[in-house]
C-alpha cells in the first residue's frame, strides 16, 4: 500500500481553473466563482420562491424562508442587541453564502469555494474591517480602551496591551483558518478514502471488492459528518461575526 | 479544533508582526522572540475567553 | 497545496470575483430578498393580530349581549312576579269586597226573617189568647149555659198563659 500512496492527489481537487470557455478565461472567471454564483442563485431563488406565496400558513418552501429569516434575525437580535437590526443582511449574506459554499462543495463534481485561504481571508478580514469601522464610528477614539481592560493595574499596560491588540488581530486569521482548516479537511479525508476504494477494488480483485467496502462505508458516514461540519462552521462564522459586532457597539 | 486554531492564530499574528519589526528596526531576532510569547499569551487569553471562563468585564449587558 | 499559491494568478483573481459577488449578493439580499420575507412575516403578524382584534371584539360583543339577555330575563322576571302579585292582590281584595257585601245582604236577610218571625210569634201569641178566651167562653157557656164576664176570662187566660210561659 505504501508505495501506492503518493499516487493519491488528495489536493488537486482545489486547483484552480478558468470556466466558461475563453469569455471566462479572459476575465479569470474560476470555477470557485462559478460556484459562488451558483450559491447565491439558489440562496435567492429560495427566498423568492419561498416568499412569493405570502400565504398566511406557509408552505414547506416558504417555512424553509421564513425559518431562514427568523434564525439569523433571532441571532442578531440575541448577540447584538437593540443594533443588531442593522447588521441583519450582513450576517445573513455570510451565513448562507458559506453554508451554500460549504454544503454545495459536497456535490460531486462541484467545488468548495470555503476550502480556498484566499476566500475565508477575504471574508474575515472584511468582517474585522467592519467591526473596526462600527467601533470608531459608535465610539470614536474612545474605541481603543477596549485594548485596556478597565481596573487592571497600570503596571502590566506593556503587557496586556500587546497580547489585547494580538488577540484582537488573531481574531480575522483564526476565522479565515477555521473555516479553511474544516472544509479542507473533510474534503481530503473524502478524497483519500475514496482513492483507498478504487485502489483496492482495482488491485486486489474479488478480495478488494469486499475490502473497499470498508472505506466506502467510512466515507458514506464522513458525507453525513461533513454535513454537519458544513452547517457548524457557517454558524460558528456568523455567530463570532455577531459577538465582534457585539463587542464594536457596546465595547466594554 | 476551535482551541488549537485560537492558539495557532493568535502565534502566527504575533510572529508576523516581530517579525516585521525585526525587519523594519533590524533587530532580528529580538522582536520575534519578544512577540512569540506575547503571542502564546494571547492565545491563551483567546481560548481562556472561549471557554467563557474569562470574559471581559461587562462584554454582556 | 494549490490554496497557497499565490503564484497562480486565479488564486487571488478569484478573491476579486468573490467580492464582486457577495457585494451584489448582499445589495440583492438587503434591497430585495430579505424585506419581500420581512413583510410576509409582517403580513402574518398583522393578519393574526387582525384577527385576534376581531375575536376579541366579537367577544366582548357577545358577552355584552349576554350580559343583556340576562338583565332582560332577569327584569322580566321581576315584572312578572310584581304583575302576579298584584293580579293576586286585586282578585283577594275584590273577592273580600264581595264576601263583605254578600255577607251584609244576608246578614240584613237574617234579621229581616228574625224580625219577621218575631212579629209572627207575637201576633201568634196575641191571638192565641183570643182563642184561649173564646174557647173558654164558649166551653162555660156550652156546660153551664151561662155567660160568663169576658174580663174574668180574659184574667184567668192572662194568668195560665204567664204560668205556662213560667214552666
Amino acid at each position: 500500500m505504501a508505495a501506492e500512496v503518493p499516487s493519491i492527489d488528495a489536493l488537486g481537487q482545489f486547483k484552480l481553473h478558468t470556466v466558461l470557455g475563453p469569455i471566462g478565461g479572459s476575465v479569470n472567471f474560476t470555477q470557485s466563482n462559478l460556484m459562488m454564483v451558483v450559491a447565491g442563485g439558489l440562496l435567492l431563488a429560495m427566498l423568492y420562491v419561498g416568499a412569493r406565496p405570502r400565504a398566511v400558513v406557509p408552505g414547506r418552501l416558504q417555512a424553509l424562508a421564513e425559518l431562514s429569516y427568523d434564525f439569523i434575525y433571532g441571532m442578531c437580535a440575541e448577540q447584538i442587541g437593540d443594533a443588531g437590526k442593522k447588521f441583519f443582511p450582513l450576517v445573513f449574506t455570510l451565513f448562507f453564502f458559506i453554508l451554500f459554499g460549504n454544503v454545495l462543495g459536497l456535490l460531486p463534481f462541484s467545488f468548495t469555494f470555503t476550502s480556498h485561504i484566499a476566500v475565508t481571508a477575504a471574508l474575515a478580514i472584511m468582517v474585522i474591517v467592519l467591526v473596526t469601522v462600527v467601533a470608531l464610528a459608535y465610539h470614536g477614539l474612545h474605541f481603543f480602551t477596549y485594548f485596556f481592560p478597565a481596573g487592571a493595574p497600570k503596571l502590566l499596560a506593556p503587557i496586556i496591551v500587546p497580547v489585547e491588540i494580538i488577540s484582537y488581530l488573531s481574531r480575522p486569521v483564526s476565522l479565515s483558518i477555521r473555516l479553511f482548516a474544516n472544509m479542507v479537511a473533510g474534503h481530503v479525508m473524502l478524497e483519500v478514502f475514496a482513492s483507498f476504494m478504487v485502489m483496492m477494488a482495482g488491485a486486489l480483485g474479488a478480495i478488494g471488492v469486499i475490502g473497499a467496502v470498508g472505506p466506502l462505508a467510512l466515507n458514506v458516514a464522513l458525507i453525513g459528518f461533513e454535513l454537519l461540519v458544513a452547517f457548524l462552521q457557517a454558524y460558528v462564522f456568523a455567530i463570532l461575526t455577531c459577538i465582534y459586532l457585539h463587542d464594536a457597539v457596546h465595547l466594554h | 479544533m476551535r482551541v488549537g486554531v485560537e492558539l495557532v492564530a493568535a502565534l502566527a499574528v504575533a510572529v508576523a508582526i516581530g517579525w516585521a519589526l525585526d525587519r523594519w528596526l533590524h533587530t532580528m531576532p529580538v522582536f520575534i522572540a519578544l512577540f512569540v510569547l506575547l503571542g502564546g499569551a494571547a492565545g491563551v487569553a483567546n481560548v481562556w475567553r472561549l471557554m467563557g471562563a474569562g470574559q471581559p468585564p461587562g462584554r454582556r449587558h | 497545496m494549490p490554496q497557497l499559491d499565490f503564484a497562480n494568478e486565479l488564486t487571488l483573481a478569484q478573491v476579486v470575483w468573490l467580492v464582486l459577488i457577495f457585494l451584489a449578493l448582499y445589495l440583492l439580499l438587503s434591497r430585495w430578498a430579505l424585506p419581500m420575507v420581512g413583510a410576509v412575516l409582517e403580513h402574518r403578524a398583522a393578519t393574526i393580530a387582525t384577527d385576534l382584534d376581531a375575536a376579541r371584539q366579537s367577544k366582548d360583543a357577545a358577552d355584552a349581549a349576554v350580559a343583556e339577555l340576562t338583565a332582560a330575563t332577569r327584569s322580566a322576571q321581576a315584572t312578572a312576579t310584581a304583575q302576579i302579585a298584584g293580579a293576586v292582590a286585586t282578585a283577594k281584595e275584590a273577592a273580600a269586597a264581595q264576601a263583605g257585601v254578600l255577607n251584609e245582604r244576608l246578614d240584613a236577610q237574617i234579621a229581616a226573617a228574625e224580625q219577621r218571625i218575631a212579629a209572627a210569634r207575637a201576633a201568634a201569641l196575641g191571638a192565641l189568647g183570643q182563642v184561649a178566651g173564646d174557647t173558654a167562653e164558649a166551653v162555660v157557656s156550652r156546660l153551664t149555659g151561662n155567660t160568663i164576664d169576658r174580663a174574668i176570662v180574659a184574667r184567668a187566660v192572662a194568668s195560665a198563659m204567664t204560668a205556662r210561659r213560667a214552666a
